[in-house]
C-alpha cells in the first residue's frame, strides 16, 4: 500500500514538472509567435504603405485624385488590406480605397495624419505613413488592414495543447516504467519484510533486481541482513541447546558427588562404626569434594578464559616434573578403572616458560579425559619428547575414539561425544575447551589424532622450549614441606562462617598447632594486637571490620602476627592484588586444601628472611 | 487596444519639419490661389523631365524657369523656389517680357495673358530644350509641351508627347500617369 502511495507521488510529482515545462513553453512560444507575427504584418503593411507614398506622388503633386485612387484600388489585391486614405498636405482627404465596398469616405481615422504612426488593436492594423518628394512632405498615407491574428493565435495554441498533451502522455509512459524500475523492487522488499515480521521467518527473501545499482545495493543489503538474522538466530538456538543440554549435564555432574557423600555422612554418623569403613567414608568425603570443587574451578577458568580475565603467571618449569605429577594424580583413578597408565619421559630436563598449576591442569584434564572414555583393561601412554625447539606431550588411550567430524567440535565448550546421561560420570564438556585455551595461552598447540569411533585417540601437546643455556635453577622447584617443627605456632582464625572456622580448628590442632577461632573482624583485630599470635588467618567479608581493614590497621602494629594469610571465596587477580595492598602475605582461595594450608604454615617455621617467595602465590 | 506606437523624438522632428514646410505654402485649411497652385506645377514639373545633358553648361547648373506675362504666377514662384533644389540643381527665374527675345531658359512659362502669342512664342523655341507650359483652354494645340486646365475646381496637366520629342525632352511616366490627358505621338 505504502509503494502504491509512493508511486502515486512519484507520478504526480513527475507529471506536474513536465506539465508546468511544457506549459511555460507553450505560453512562451504563443507569445513568440504573437510579436513576430504583429511585427511581420507591421512591416509587411509599411512596405505596402511605401509603395502607395511612392505612386501616388505625382498624383498628389498635381492634383490627380483619380489616378491617386487608382493605385490605391491596387489594394484590393493584398487580401489584409480593409482601407487606404491619402491625405494631401492641407490634411483633406485626397484618395481613399474601402476594400468590402462601402464608401470609403466614412473611414474613421483617430490617427494623426500628419506623422508617421502604427496602431495596433487586436487584429486591426494601422499605420501612417508619410509620401514624401525630393525631401519635402506632399501628404500622408493612411492604411487599416486587418489580420488573422487570433485565428493564428488559435491554431498554434490547439497545436501546442496538443503538443503538451503528447508531451504529458508520454512523460506519464516513461516516467510509469522508470518509476517501476524504481518502485517495483522497492513494494517486494516492503512486502518481504512485512511478511518477516508477521511470520517470524527469516528464511524469506527480496527478488534480485538489476535495474539500478541504488536499488540493488537495497535489496542485497535487505536480503544480506536477512541472511544474518538467520544465521544469529540458528546460532542463537543452537547456543540455548547447547545450554539446556549443559545445564542438565552440570546439574547431573553436582548430583553425582552427593550421592556418595550422602553415604559417607551416613556411615559416620554411626557410632559403631568399624575404622576400616570410617576410614573409608573419609576417603569418599574428600574424593568427590575434590571432585566438586575441581568442577567448579573449571568452570570459573573457562569463563575467566572467555572473558580474558585469565592471566599466567611464567616462570621457567620443567616438562618432566609437571608431567610427572599429572600422572602421580591420576594414578588412583586408572587403577580403580583397570587401566595401564604408561609415562615415557626423557632423562633430560624439559624447561619451557610457562605456569606450572596451568600446565599441570592441562595435563590432569587430558588424563582425566583419557580414564574417562577408556573402558576396562584399556592402555594409556604418556610421551614426552622434545622436537627440535618444541617441546611435545603426548597422551593416547585405546579408549572410544572420536569420529573424524567429531574432533573438531569436541575442543567446543560442552560438546561431548556421547551426550547420553545415563553414562557414568561423563563430565561436562569443559575439559578439552579449557586446556586447549591454556595451551594456547601459553603459546603452543593442542590436536588431536583419532583414526575413529572404537579406535582410541591421541592428543598431542607442543610448547615452545626454552633454550638450554637459558636454563637455570627455578623457583619452580617444588617447597619440600618438613614436616618437622611446624607444630606448636600460634594461630588466629577469623571466620564468620562458625562451622569452616570449627572444622578448621579441629583439623589444625589434630596436626599439632595451638588455635584460636573468632567470629568478626574487631575481635580478629583486637586478638592479633593482644595474643601475640604468630599467624591469623583472616576471611575478607566479616561483620564488624572486613578482613582488608584488619590486615591494614595490622601492618606496622607492634607485636602483630608475623603471617597474615587472607581466606576467602573470591579468588579473581584483582582480589588477590587487593590482599597484598592490604597487607596480607597470602591468599587462599577458598575452598583450599588443607595441605596447601599445611605447607604455607610449614614455611612460616623458618626464619622470616627466607621464607620462600611470598609472591609465590600473588602475581 | 494598445496606445499610439510614436516614437517621440521622431513625432517631435515630423511636427517641427511639417511647421517648416508649411512656411513656403499655403497652411493647412487654407484653400491655395491659383497662382499659388501654377507656381507649385511650375517647379515641381523639372523633377519629371529629362532634358538632354548639353542644355546644362555645368553638372550643378540651375534650372531656368521663364515666366511670361504672369506677374502673380511670377511672384509666387520666386517666393516658392527660394533655396529649394529640384534634382540637385537650384532653380532660378527670370521675368520674361518681350516674346521676340527669348533668354535661354529650361522651362518657360506661357501666361494666359500673351495666349494670343503663343504659338509664336512656342514656334521660337520649337527645336529646343525647353519645357513649354501653357495655359490656355485651347490646349496643346498651340503646340506647348504641357498645358494647365482647371477641370473640376482643381488645375490639372496636359502633355504632349510629339511636342515633348520635338522639344528633345522626355516626360516621366509618373508625370504622364496624373496628366489628365496625353497627346500621344501620330505613328
Amino acid at each position: 500500500m505504502k509503494a502504491r502511495a509512493l508511486r502515486a507521488q512519484l507520478m504526480r510529482a513527475s507529471l506536474l514538472t513536465t506539465a508546468a515545462a511544457l506549459l511555460l513553453s507553450a505560453g512562451l512560444m504563443l507569445g513568440y509567435e504573437y510579436f513576430s507575427f504583429r511585427g511581420e504584418r507591421e512591416r509587411d503593411l509599411r512596405a505596402q504603405a511605401e509603395l502607395v507614398a511612392r505612386a501616388v506622388v505625382p498624383a498628389l503633386l498635381f492634383s490627380d485624385a483619380k489616378s491617386a485612387e487608382l493605385h490605391l484600388g491596387s489594394l484590393r489585391a493584398k487580401p489584409g488590406v480593409r482601407r487606404a486614405v491619402v491625405y494631401d498636405m492641407t490634411g483633406s482627404r485626397f484618395a481613399a480605397f474601402k476594400a468590402d465596398g462601402g464608401s470609403p469616405e466614412e473611414t474613421p481615422s483617430p490617427l494623426p495624419w500628419n506623422a508617421a504612426a502604427t496602431r495596433h488593436a487586436g487584429s486591426t492594423l494601422e499605420l501612417v505613413y508619410p509620401v514624401d518628394h525630393d525631401g519635402e512632405r506632399v501628404g500622408m498615407v493612411y492604411l487599416m488592414a486587418q489580420h488573422d491574428i487570433a485565428a493564428r493565435i488559435a491554431n498554434y495554441a490547439a497545436i501546442l495543447s496538443g503538443v503538451v498533451l503528447a508531451g504529458l502522455a508520454l512523460a506519464w509512459i516513461v516516467f510509469g516504467r522508470l518509476q517501476r524500475v524504481v518502485t517495483d523492487p522497492l513494494s517486494a522488499v516492503t512486502r518481504v519484510a512485512q511478511q518477516v515480521m508477521d511470520q517470524r521467518d527469516w528464511r524469506l527473501r527480496a527478488p534480485v533486481v538489476t535495474s539500478s545499482e541504488e536499488i540493488q545495493v537495497l535489496v542485497d543489503s535487505f536480503n544480506g541482513m536477512l541472511t544474518e538474522m538467520e544465521a544469529a538466530q540458528a546460532q542463537l538456538l543452537a547456543a540455548d541447546r547447547k545450554k539446556d543440554v549443559f545445564l542438565a549435564t552440570l546439574a547431573h555432574e553436582l548430583r553425582n558427588p552427593l550421592a556418595p557423600m550422602t553415604n559417607a555422612v551416613h556411615m559416620l554418623q554411626r557410632p559403631t562404626l568399624a575404622p576400616a569403613m570410617r576410614e573409608k567414608s573419609h576417603d569418599i568425603l574428600a574424593r568427590q569434594l575434590r571432585h566438586v570443587v575441581r568442577l567448579i574451578d573449571d568452570l570459573l577458568d573457562v569463563s575467566r578464559v572467555a572473558t580474558g580475565k585469565l592471566t599466567l603467571q611464567p616462570e621457567q618449569v620443567d616438562m618432566t616434573a609437571i608431567v610427572k605429577a599429572a600422572v602421580e594424580l591420576i594414578e588412583p583413578v586408572a587403577r580403580d578403572r583397570r587401566l595401564l597408565l604408561k609415562a615415557h619421559l626423557p632423562q633430560v630436563p624439559c624447561p619451557v616458560l610457562g605456569d606450572s598449576a596451568r600446565l599441570q591442569q592441562v595435563f590432569s584434564n587430558l588424563l582425566t579425559n583419557a580414564c574417562r572414555y577408556t573402558p576396562a583393561d584399556g592402555r594409556i601412554d604418556v610421551t614426552l619428547e622434545v622436537v627440535g625447539e618444541q617441546v611435545s606431550v603426548s597422551v593416547s588411550d585405546t579408549g572410544i575414539g572420536i569420529e573424524p567430524s567429531m574432533q573438531q567440535a569436541v575442543f567446543e565448550l560442552f560438546e561431548q561425544v556421547d551426550k547420553r546421561l545415563e553414562r557414568g560420570n561423563t563430565g561436562l564438556g569443559i575439559g578439552l575447551t579449557l586446556a586447549r585455551q591454556l595451551v594456547l595461552l601459553h603459546g603452543g598447540t593442542l590436536s588431536l589424532t583419532s583414526e575413529g569411533a572404537g579406535r582410541g585417540s591421541r592428543f598431542t601437546v607442543t610448547l615452545p622450549r626454552v633454550a638450554e643455556a637459558a636454563l637455570v635453577a627455578g623457583p619452580g622447584d617444588p617447597v619440600t614441606p618438613s614436616s618437622a617443627g611446624s607444630a606448636g605456632l600460634s594461630l588466629l582464625i577469623a571466620d564468620d562462617n562458625i562451622d569452616f572456622a570449627l572444622s578448621m580448628q579441629a583439623i589444625l590442632e589434630l596436626q599439632g598447632y595451638e588455635v584460636q577461632v573468632v567470629n568478626d573482624g574487631e575481635l580478629a583485630l583486637k586478638t592479633c594486637l593482644t595474643a601475640r599470635k604468630d599467624v591469623a588467618i583472616l576471611d575478607i567479608g566479616m561483620p564488624g571490620l572486613n578482613g582488608y581493614d584488619v590486615a591494614a590497621r595490622l601492618r606496622d602494629a607492634p607485636g602483630r602476627p608475623r603471617v597474615l594469610i587472607a581466606a576467602s571465596g573470591w579468588g579473581r587477580l584483582e582480589d588477590k592484588a587487593k590482599a597484598q595492598a592490604a597487607g596480607f602475605d597470602h591468599h587462599l582461595t577458598k575452598p583450599f586444601e588443607f595441605d596447601q594450608l599445611i605447607a604455607l604454615l610449614e614455611t612460616v617455621q623458618t626464619p622470616l628472611g627466607t621464607t620462600a617467595r611470598p609472591d609465590a602465590i600473588f602475581p | 487596444m494598445r496606445p499610439l506606437r510614436a516614437d517621440s523624438l521622431g513625432w517631435g522632428i515630423a511636427m517641427i519639419a511639417a511647421a517648416l514646410l508649411s512656411l513656403g505654402r499655403p497652411a493647412a485649411g487654407q484653400v491655395a490661389s491659383d497662382a499659388q497652385v501654377k507656381a507649385a506645377y511650375l517647379h515641381k514639373f523639372p523633377g519629371f523631365v529629362e532634358w538632354p545633358a548639353d542644355s546644362f553648361a555645368t553638372p550643378g547648373a540651375p534650372i531656368l524657369i521663364g515666366v511670361l506675362d504672369a506677374e502673380a504666377v511670377y511672384d509666387e514662384l520666386s517666393r516658392q523656389v527660394s533655396g529649394r533644389m529640384v534634382k540637385g540643381r537650384s532653380v532660378e527665374i527670370r521675368r520674361v517680357h518681350d516674346a521676340a527675345s527669348l533668354p535661354t531658359v529650361h522651362v518657360l512659362y506661357i501666361g494666359s495673358e500673351a495666349h494670343r502669342d503663343a504659338a509664336a512664342v512656342l514656334a521660337q523655341v520649337s527645336n529646343r530644350p525647353v519645357l513649354t507650359v501653357t495655359n490656355t483652354k485651347a490646349g496643346l494645340a498651340p503646340g506647348a509641351v504641357l498645358n494647365l486646365v482647371e477641370i473640376g475646381g482643381r488645375i490639372r496637366v496636359e502633355a504632349s508627347l510629339p511636342a515633348a520629342a520635338n522639344n528633345r525632352l522626355k516626360l516621366s511616366s509618373r508625370l504622364l500617369g496624373v496628366a489628365s490627358r496625353v497627346v500621344e505621338a501620330t505613328p
